[in-house]
């Protein structure tokens, strides 16, 4: 999943970074208010992880911007004050949830996969499609009730491509899901993966619709 | 009640109206005795010595009798009436004492004073003083601590996330990365103590007798003590000619111009910092100037008035066109608001070195003395 982290702290947001990317994110890094606008009008995030003392403009203006532009994409926000009349502000600007600093990095994987979860409108915390099972949390993917080892990009791909079973997402989507910025882009990379994947899955698990993209396939009712 | 009045002369009006009733009545007595009896003396004169003598002592029997019996019954009555009449003029000073035992220690709102009897009323005003001092200290204490958990909860945010990402990760340059952003991370730790406990000395030093003194040795020493780091940065340092007496504490004027020279040595990515000390007409004017990033003219404002409203901590660093340093402690302004505060100074953001950069203008009160 493509993560856009606003944090201004540099050594906080280092570690975000990386700590976001070790849970399998694509993670892109901005330090102020008005960096975060420019980088959430222009680019698809499945979600945003949002310091609120921010320089330039503050993260709660970022996140009533954001929702009077009718965007619902989850956003989870991090705060440094503790008052309860913080939270309330934030949660009624339109956050989705909250972490008081300092947070445990694991609490803030398993706050994202839950809010990743609901806004791809899957009640369970384990994702399934047509003879394929994948877990979040854990990051395994069984496939026919065989565990499948997968890379960091084969599982971001097979990911994204189960958040929505049924529905097919072009190779521009794939990429934005895949790449932060300044991440090298192969022309085929896209290509690649699925046909990696295909091979540990199982040729027919991700299906090409021609001119359009890849789809997984929905549970057999 | 007898609103404002002084304590001392209502008593000495109520005594001394109760005796002389007491005593006029006692007079009242025994005119009317004597009277009575020297009448019967002069219309039965007595005829013998003996009968005399019965006559003179039955006189002087009545007259002392005359003057015992009224004062006897009327002290107790006295004893109560001034009994009632002190307990009368104490009640204000009950009030205030019932007032002052009910408090909870952080009620200090000013004790209503308005109708208190002039003996009191200065022991309100005190009190009503002590009380706005304790709690102006107290809420320095409270924003202190909201602070100082602000300003620790990001660097032990960071602290706990770079420890799990070096736990969690497989690469071994991934994982050094991190332990050496933990060891960044401990001594911003470190110095945000410092100045934390800086700034609360700060607060503490209320009232303390500020000296005359020179700037100019001040700023020599706190350039002086940064030259290591300029060298490092590639940054050289100025002193101007000039020199101005201020009536200010050493110590205090030191560590703002440490945290001027700081944020500019390690926010500004500036090539030149240079300090001037001038004066002009009664105020010292201390400039800390640099050609660095600057902070837009549009934005000074803003930092102005947060300034100003002297809220919480603001950080010079989270000012917008300075990137928030690893080192920086976002307590810096807080600390020089609070030293330009207690000397009766005042800031001033303009542009830098030939138009580049900020330029920090304090101004103090000039030193009289000679």
């Amino acid at each position: 999943m493509r993560i856009l982290l606003v944090e201004d702290d540099a050594l906080l947001g280092d570690a975000l970074e990386a700590g976001l990317k070790q849970a399998g994110h694509a993670v892109d890094w901005v330090r102020d208010g008005i960096r975060a606008d420019t980088a959430l009008a222009t680019e698809d995030y499945a979600a945003v992880v949002l310091d609120l003392g921010l320089p330039r403009k503050d993260g709660i203006e970022v996140l009533r911007g954001l929702r009077a532009k009718k965007r619902s994409l989850p956003v989870l926000i991090l705060t440094a004050r503790d008052t309860v009349d913080d939270r309330i502000k934030g949660l009624d600007a339109g956050a989705d949830d909250y972490l008081v600093k300092p947070f445990d990095l694991g609490e803030l994987n398993a706050r994202l996969r839950a809010l990743l979860r609901r806004a791809g409108g899957q009640p369970a915390p384990v994702l399934t499609a047509a003879g394929l099972s994948l877990d979040p949390a854990t990051r395994r993917v069984l496939a026919q009730g065989q565990e499948v080892d997968l890379s960091a990009k084969e599982y971001a791909l097979l990911h994204a491509l189960m958040q929505h079973p049924g529905r097919a997402l072009s190779r521009a989507q794939l990429e934005q899901h895949l790449y932060a910025w300044g991440e090298e882009i192969g022309s085929n990379a896209v290509e690649v993966y699925i046909h990696h994947l295909r091979r540990k899955l199982g040729a027919d698990a991700i299906r090409t619709l021609r001119g359009i993209g890849y789809v997984v396939a929905k549970e057999a009712p | 009640m007898m609103a404002g009045k002084s304590l001392r002369a209502r008593l000495v009006l109520l005594t001394t109206l109760a005796v002389a009733i007491v005593w006029l009545v006692t007079a009242a007595f025994t005119w009317r005795a004597a009277l009575h009896e020297i009448e019967e003396l002069l219309n039965h004169p007595p005829t013998t010595a003996s009968h005399m003598e019965e006559e003179r002592a039955e006189l002087t029997g009545e007259i002392a009798k005359h003057l015992l019996m009224p004062m006897l019954i009327a002290l107790p009555g006295l004893a109560l009436v001034l009994v009632v009449a002190v307990g009368f003029s104490l009640r204000p000073l009950q009030r205030l004492t019932r007032d002052v035992a009910s408090r909870a220690a952080d009620r200090l709102t000013p004790i209503a004073g308005t109708d208190a009897p002039r003996e009191i009323a200065p022991l309100i005003e005190r009190l009503n003083e002590l009380f706005a001092g304790i709690d102006r200290a107290l809420q320095n204490e409270r924003r202190f601590t909201a602070d100082a958990s602000h300003e620790l909860r990001t660097p032990l945010a960071a602290l706990k996330a770079q420890a799990q990402v070096a736990l969690a990760a497989t690469d071994e340059t991934k994982r050094q990365h991190a332990l050496s952003q933990i060891l960044v991370g401990c001594d911003r730790a470190t110095h945000l103590v410092a100045q934390m406990l800086t700034l609360a000395r700060l607060d503490a030093n209320q009232g303390q007798a500020l000296q005359s003194l020179r700037l100019r040795p001040i700023a020599e020493e706190v350039l002086a003590v940064s030259a290591g780091e300029a060298i490092d940065a590639g940054c050289e340092l100025i002193l101007g000619e000039g020199d101005a007496l201020v009536l200010g504490d050493a110590a205090l004027l030191q560590s703002m111009l440490r945290n001027l020279v700081d944020n500019a040595l390690r926010h500004s990515a500036a090539r030149q910092i240079e300090i001037g000390i001038a004066c002009e007409g009664n105020r010292a004017v201390l400039t800390v100037a640099d050609d660095g990033r600057g902070v837009p003219a549009a934005e000074r404002g803003q930092v102005m008035q947060r300034f100003r409203r002297g809220t919480s901590a603001v950080p010079l660093d989270t000012v917008p066109g300075r990137g928030h340093n690893s080192s920086g402690s976002g307590l810096g302004l807080s600390i020089v608001q609070r030293v330009i505060e207690l000397h009766g100074g005042s800031l001033q953001l303009d542009d830098g070195i030939d138009g580049r950069g900020l330029a920090v203008r304090v101004r103090l009160p000039v030193s009289t003395a000679t």
